[in-house]
């Protein structure tokens, strides 16, 4: 039993279409982030993502390995995802996320890639017993996760 | 496909298990081992060698543990770790530094010394006045104390003992399963040893066995009785007393109001009550505050006013720290959807987490 609000996890997929305004998913993923971050207010709820994913998000690809480590020691609690926790990724994660991928990529019916965005997210839902995944990628259906979807605005 | 007002989960029903597709976490049995063979050398420990209250031995005893709980665990986890207990040990030491200067006073800036004077009736007069003319203290031992020890004399001393270990070992546990509980428990605790501290300079106090003691010419009354480990010590803790001497010794005797043995035994049960659902259980629970204070006044440790302001102290905490969370929580949402585009507000949701 955790002492703490159930956590649910916001996925790379979807963290893109909430951040990304021209994003075709856009308006039904930000309409379900506020709805989210309410219940999150109510503390019912927690808000975490893989901390690569966040960090990928909020500050870009191209950081300096100062900024990299400033974010990693401490991530200010701003903007849009300011109600988001970081899981940081450690080394051990991301071995683990490139044995998953591997066996992924052997092709031993997983399901998973070679792209370690999934098996990280995998890792880290085991490691954290994150079970509660907000997604729009399909990918994650054949996993023992409970799915929320937003709901897709008509073109 | 689910729409935004009613977010639904799609069942787990038979895919992948995360199990089977994530490497197994060989660290994991490792901790829960060296936990469980703590637990057992801790319990031999208590047995053979006696409870240890001494701040120095418990931070050891503490440090231990997390080490066995933490093994396997991420640098940063380490690192966080690591900090954690830099500023568990300035606490202490802020603490002990403080409660010190309770009758020496308080060195501002080396230029002048600050002493406040040593209140030697007003706890008194204040008990006196909630009990219609009557020294708690004094009426409890009067009536139960005896060189025999009974019953109630291992209830109070055993309760009295907690006081040493309880809190720590509450710690250490949300320190291994929950950093997040812990951050929220420590920021009452530290906040409730502050103002403590604050009033153990501003508010030297006598406690009722000195206000007895004919040694220290003050005598508000008879002697009153001062043994607080004997029904502890009765029941099979051998060697504990030599650490409680010790304990005592680098105290400070006038550092009485507030009560942290009250504020303690209070604070322990107020955090895990949200998780308590049984209304009965929630009333058992809040019990064990009332013995504590029971046997401090009968153990004539405190007066009965040091007790409830200690309780007093302990709710202002949890009332201004739910608060501050409750704060936190609602400017990080503003931020959140200040960043977001105005979308029309949808119904009442289903909850996501029901």
């Amino acid at each position: 039993m955790s002492m703490d609000p159930p956590k649910v996890l916001l996925e790379r997929s979807f963290l893109d279409a909430v951040a990304q305004p021209d994003h075709a998913d856009h308006s039904s993923c930000a309409a379900l982030y506020r709805e989210l971050v309410a219940q999150f207010e109510r503390q019912d709820i927690l808000l975490v993502a893989v901390g690569d994913h966040l960090r990928s998000i909020e500050l870009g690809d191209d950081l300096t390995a100062g900024a990299r480590a400033k974010w990693f020691l401490h991530r200010a609690h701003k903007g849009l995802f300011a109600p988001v926790d970081a899981l940081y990724v450690g080394f051990q994660h991301r071995r683990a996320a490139a044995t998953t991928a591997a066996t992924g990529a052997a092709g031993t019916g997983t399901g998973i890639g070679p792209d370690t965005t999934v098996a990280m997210t995998l890792v880290m839902c085991s490691r954290h017993k994150v079970r509660r995944v907000v997604t729009i990628d399909p990918a994650y259906e054949r996993y023992e996760l409970e799915l929320v979807h937003p709901d897709r605005t008509p073109e | 496909m689910t729409t935004t007002d009613d977010p639904t989960f799609v069942p787990p029903s038979s895919r992948v298990g995360l199990a089977g597709v994530v490497p197994y976490e060989w660290f994991r049995p490792v901790r829960l081992t060296l936990m469980w063979t703590y637990l057992v050398g801790y319990l031999v420990w208590l047995k053979t060698r006696g409870l240890t209250v001494d701040r120095v031995s418990v931070a050891i005893a503490v440090g231990i543990f997390l080490l066995c709980a933490f093994v396997g665990k991420s640098w940063r986890t380490w690192g966080v770790l690591l900090t954690d207990c830099v500023a568990y040990c300035l606490m202490w030491l802020a603490y002990e530094k403080t409660r010190g200067a309770a009758d020496d006073g308080v060195s501002i800036l080396g230029l002048f010394r600050v002493k406040f004077p040593l209140q030697q009736t007003i706890m008194r007069d204040i008990d006196r006045a909630m009990f219609f003319g009557h020294d708690p203290n004094v009426v409890l031992q009067d009536h139960f104390w005896s060189n025999t020890i009974r019953w109630w004399d291992v209830v109070a001393g055993t309760t009295y003992m907690t006081h040493f270990v309880f809190p720590m070992i509450v710690m250490a546990v949300l320190w291994a399963t929950s950093h997040r509980q812990w951050a929220r428990f420590m920021k009452r605790f530290a906040t409730l040893l502050g103002v403590a501290c604050l009033l153990f300079i501003m508010l030297p106090t006598v406690p009722p066995w000195m206000a007895g003691d004919p040694k220290w010419h003050i005598e508000l009354f008879h002697e009153l009785h001062r043994n607080a480990g004997r029904g502890f010590y009765h029941i099979g803790f051998e060697s504990f007393r030599d650490g409680y001497k010790l304990a005592l010794s680098n105290g400070n005797g006038v550092a009485a109001m507030p009560s942290l043995h009250a504020s303690f035994a209070l604070i322990v049960p107020a955090f895990f009550l949200p998780w308590i659902k049984p209304r009965w259980l929630k009333a058992v629970v809040l019990v064990f505050p009332i013995i504590m204070l029971s046997s401090l006044v009968y153990l004539a440790e405190h007066w009965v006013i040091d007790g409830l302001a200690g309780w007093a102290i302990t709710g202002l905490t949890f009332w201004f720290w739910n608060r501050m969370e409750q704060r936190t929580r609602r400017i990080r949402a503003e931020r959140a959807t200040a960043a977001l585009p105005q979308l029309p507000v949808t119904a009442a949701p289903e909850e996501v987490s029901a």
